[in-house]
């Protein structure tokens, strides 16, 4: 509504008061549909804030001019005090105990003009009328179009969501237009009534409280108090133990991975053992211990492995490690040492190893050790061997523990 | 309508015969809210909680959150034939054979984002207004739990697909337990009931995710609106607006109207979300596979922050007798969010301690008002944005044809300077602002015209503000009278305790060691109050203008 709507002045309806007029003395009408005391609430609105015109107090310095202050008579205004008292025909209500009237409400019961009146509620209505045929929509679009195409877009899905979107909006845009445009504008005050209660009340509730502590003798009862407390610290332990069965012990779990003496390295993705010569140089392949429909998920877990093939003599291995690796085909954990994630993205030209998580990056050539990111420890190394006909398999299990660091690690 | 009404009456009236709450009844419809776009951030956040279990209860009647292993043999052809849990298995079913299935799941996923992202700006609201402080200290602890639970609820929620990318959350979620000092193996091994990724965990977080979580989030959303209700809302000091007082529209039927509508206003965008917006395609990543993992693997938005501390941790790790401590997953997953989660929960004491402000306040702050509040918000904030685009250091790497190893650096260099910076910045902002103020409170609006007096001399003529804009200029201190906030920084700054009505005495907890405290106190209200004063009019001054 704008103020256009707003007659200035105070040429009212009649049961709108100008502004001054005390709340007790308004006249009954429609809105007083609670029984109650008039103006019992006490005016609680100050002089200038007595008398609100339905827009904002911006709006009416922006109608009025800046030198305005936003004063009496913009628009009719009834004062409603809380609760008013008798309906509209009705006889006064008996009288509403004081407590329960806390505040004071104006409504601006302005007439819209009755034409711009049945405008806006034509407008709601058409707002509801496009709820619901919508909804219909939604309902044929259930009925009549295929879950997806043959590229699996689903355009049923955004039919749907476009349905179901139009008649909601319509619906809540429509609540809110009569709201706005159909309900008269109040400008209500209220009394918080918050904060501490009344003196006699809190020191009421404090003798009942010290009172009742009294008989209890909690501060005089010592071995009482004091067994109390150690029963309410003990016994939620039956609760803790309770909890004890939800998982196997760590035991060394962590320690093993699937990984055994002579284990072929297979291919995850061919199921295929592993050969000299499958692997260009600069190549990568993860691999996972033969027999691997035998592996659990938890093997599946810690021992997938990166195999990689290094020019010749481009690898500089670890003191120790010097047959860990074939003819530049070295062996690493692909569980990075910081978070777990797979580290597979490999870097050719650097020979580095990235974990796409947190970026932690690998150095390959240099037994995996950490060139930057937040992981502290290089990728474990698998060694690794041939068999005469040249298959890779692994010499025995990582010699440490594989993935990230744990407390009992060491 | 006049038998419209004799039926509410009977209606009403037969309630009131078996409850008899025709007085409680009548003052809750006229129960008054104040209206300013900024209340409505909170209620979105209550709405997508609704259309979260709304859309959660039709998923749940689909979704099978067991790892069992099948074949896919449903419609969507690029994964029929490969191996997955049933739990990825019937989300695909979901997706792709259950009419508006898949609309179910992208508006449950986006009003899980919204959710959290309108918790995070209400928050915001509430804090730089000043809303959180007495006596709605309260309800700032629980919006505050309420985030963290939203924030565990949102990441078992997108964990439960058993796909290539919540797997991978999952298993970083595992070693996070790993990291835990002394027992964090055996916690982990219980959650798991095996090491990762054991069959339990799935099935386990899907009765977190739909029971324990939500009951928890539903009992603490009912208890923050009835602290509102009991309390009444807070509202931005204006003409009418007093502490004692509130003001703005009735419960019925105006606001009742418009809350109702905009619920489905909100939901209307979920669902227009839902619908043309694809999110979590699951379908695309695969089921997971321990050995797999994409490229740019990034988790929603509200664990990002942890994420990118996860990133920008250095290597830190130490070896004491024969136990390992991981600090780079330790300090960024548990000791980083404890302490934002603590100092954040903690702040409305703090700031009453420090400042020995006590009273109660239903009148915001203006943000400009409090500068050093205001600051540390900015400050926080700063802090908090850096960690969550520190989560996309790859990608953006890639966008700016940068190396990611410059991008880290960049960010732990920012993640330091930034804040302190943004500190500065604010207050020097809010101190502005303040002045400006003070400049149109004390001169008036310039209003371009010039005259000229007979002696010659020329001016520009000033007119009074507009009168409902005074009290906005004038508020310091969210509506009480300046010189009473002054009085308090002033006694502050000589070490009185004025203003400290409502503190039990010695039993505030800062009792013990009080000479260090109370001096640390002192002098940070010096600090918090430090030059505060430049948007005050002189009370005694005889001014322009008419103060409320």
């Amino acid at each position: 509504m704008s103020d256009a709507n707003v007659p200035q002045g105070s040429s009212d309806p009649a049961g709108a008061v100008g502004p001054g007029e005390s709340t007790a003395e308004v006249p009954e009408r429609d809105l007083g549909d609670a029984p109650g005391g008039a103006g019992a609430g006490g005016s609680r609105l100050r002089p200038d804030a007595e008398v609100r015109p339905s827009g904002s107090a911006e709006r009416a310095a922006a109608s009025g001019g800046i030198t305005d202050p936003p004063t009496h008579g913009h628009a009719p205004v009834r004062h409603v005090g809380a609760p008013p008292q008798g309906g509209p025909a009705g006889p006064p209500g008996p009288a509403v105990p004081q407590h329960a009237t806390s505040g004071n409400f104006e409504i601006d019961t302005h007439q819209l003009d009755p034409a711009e009146d049945r405008r806006a509620e034509r407008r709601v209505a058409i707002t509801f009328v496009l709820t619901v045929v919508a909804t219909f929509a939604f309902v044929g679009a259930y009925i009549f179009m295929k879950i997806h195409n043959d590229s699996y877009g689903s355009y049923q899905n955004y039919v749907l969501g476009i349905t179901l979107a139009v008649a909601l909006f319509a619906f809540g845009t429509g609540q809110i237009l009569w709201a706005k445009q159909l309900i008269p504008h109040e400008y209500a005050v209220q009394d918080r009534h918050d904060g501490a209660s009344s003196r006699e009340e809190r020191e009421a509730l404090e003798e009942t409280f010290l009172a009742g502590a009294d008989q209890l003798g909690i501060g005089r009862r010592h071995l009482a108090r004091r067994t109390l407390l150690l029963a309410a610290g003990i016994f939620p332990l039956s609760g803790v133990v309770l909890l004890r069965d939800l998982g196997p012990a760590p035991e060394k779990k962590l320690r093993h991975t699937a990984w055994r003496k002579g284990s072929y390295l297979v291919d995850v993705e061919t199921k295929q053992r592993v050969k000299l010569g499958d692997l260009r140089v600069g190549a990568i392949l993860t691999v996972l211990p033969e027999k691997f429909d035998e592996l659990t998920e938890e093997d599946w877990a810690t021992s997938p492995t990166i195999l990689l093939r290094l020019r010749a003599g481009e690898d500089r291995p670890l003191k120790g490690r010097e047959n860990w690796g074939v003819d530049g085909h070295v062996a690493y954990s692909k569980i990075c040492t910081h978070a777990g994630c797979p580290t597979s993205l490999y870097e050719t030209q650097t020979q580095h190893l990235l974990c796409p998580c947190h970026q932690s990056t690998f150095k390959v050539t240099e037994g995996c050790k950490v060139i930057f990111g937040p992981a502290a420890r290089a990728l474990p190394q698998l060694p690794i061997s041939v068999d005469n006909e040249g298959y890779f398999l692994a010499q025995g299990d990582y010699r440490e523990p594989v993935g990230p660091s744990f407390w009992e690690r060491g | 309508m006049a038998v419209s009404a004799t039926v509410s009456k009977q209606a009403l009236r037969e309630v009131d015969d078996r409850l008899g709450g025709a007085g409680w009844l009548r003052k809750t419809m006229n129960k008054v809210f104040p209206d300013h776009w900024s209340f409505m951030l909170g209620e979105i956040a209550l709405y997508s909680f609704i259309i979260l279990l709304l859309t959660g209860v039709f998923l749940s009647l689909f979704f099978d959150a067991s790892v069992q292993k099948v074949i896919y043999q449903g419609s969507y052809v690029p994964l029929r034939g490969v191996e997955m849990t049933q739990a990825y298995n019937s989300t695909m079913h979901i997706t792709f054979d259950i009419r508006g299935g898949l609309l179910m799941r992208q508006i449950h996923h986006w009003a899980a984002l919204l959710f959290l992202s309108s918790i995070v700006v209400h928050l915001c609201r509430v804090f730089f207004t000043g809303a959180f402080r007495k006596p709605r200290e309260t309800n700032w602890l629980i919006g505050v739990t309420l985030l963290v639970l939203g924030i565990l609820e949102g990441f078992a929620g997108y964990s439960l697909p058993d796909d290539l990318l919540s797997g991978t959350g999952l298993r970083i979620a595992f070693s996070i337990v790993e990291g835990i000092p002394l027992v964090g193996t055996w916690a982990g091994f219980l959650l798991f009931g095996s090491d990762f990724p054991g069959t339990a965990f799935i099935p386990r977080l899907y009765i977190v995710h739909i029971l324990l979580i939500p009951g928890v989030l539903l009992a603490m959303i009912t208890f923050h609106l009835l602290m509102i209700w009991r309390q009444k809302h807070t509202d931005f000091p204006g003409p009418g607006k007093t502490e004692d007082t509130v003001v703005g529209s009735r419960l019925w039927p105006t606001y009742a109207l418009k809350g109702g509508g905009f619920f489905f206003i909100v939901f209307g965008m979920t669902a227009l979300l839902g619908g043309l917006a694809q999110i979590n395609p699951v379908w695309l990543f695969g089921p997971y596979n321990p050995s797999h993992v994409s490229a740019g693997s990034q988790p929603d938005w509200y664990m990002g922050f942890l994420d990118g501390a996860m990133r920008l941790i250095p290597n830190w790790e130490t070896n004491v007798l024969g136990h390992t401590i991981s600090w780079n997953i330790l300090l960024p997953s548990l000791v980083l969010p404890g302490i934002i989660f603590t100092l954040m929960a903690m702040y409305p004491f703090l700031e009453a301690m420090v400042t020995g402000d006590h009273r109660h306040h239903n009148l915001l702050d203006r943000p400009r008002n409090r500068p050093s509040r205001t600051a540390l918000g900015m400050m926080s904030l700063t802090f908090y944005f850096i960690l969550l685009l520190g989560s996309s250091t790859d990608v953006l790497a890639v966008i700016f044809h940068s190396s990611f190893n410059v991008l880290i650096w960049a960010f732990r260099v920012l993640l330091f300077a930034g804040p302190p910076l943004a500190y500065y910045v604010t207050r020097r902002i809010c101190l502005a602002l303040q002045r400006s103020d003070a400049e149109v409170a004390h001169h008036g609006v310039e209003t371009g015209i010039i005259s000229r007096s007979p002696t010659g001399e020329y001016t520009e003529r000033h007119a009074p503000v507009p009168t409902p804009k005074v009290p906005e200029l004038v508020a310091v201190g969210g509506g009480e009278s300046g010189a009473a906030s002054r009085e308090i920084a002033t006694s502050r700054r000589r070490g009185g305790r004025r203003g400290g009505r409502g503190r039990p005495p010695g039993g505030d907890g800062t009792g013990n060691g009080g000479g260090v405290v109370t001096k640390a106190s002192r002098a940070l209200g010096g600090f918090f109050f430090d030059r505060e004063e430049p948007s005050q009019p002189d009370p005694e001054s005889p001014s322009t203008l008419s103060r409320r």
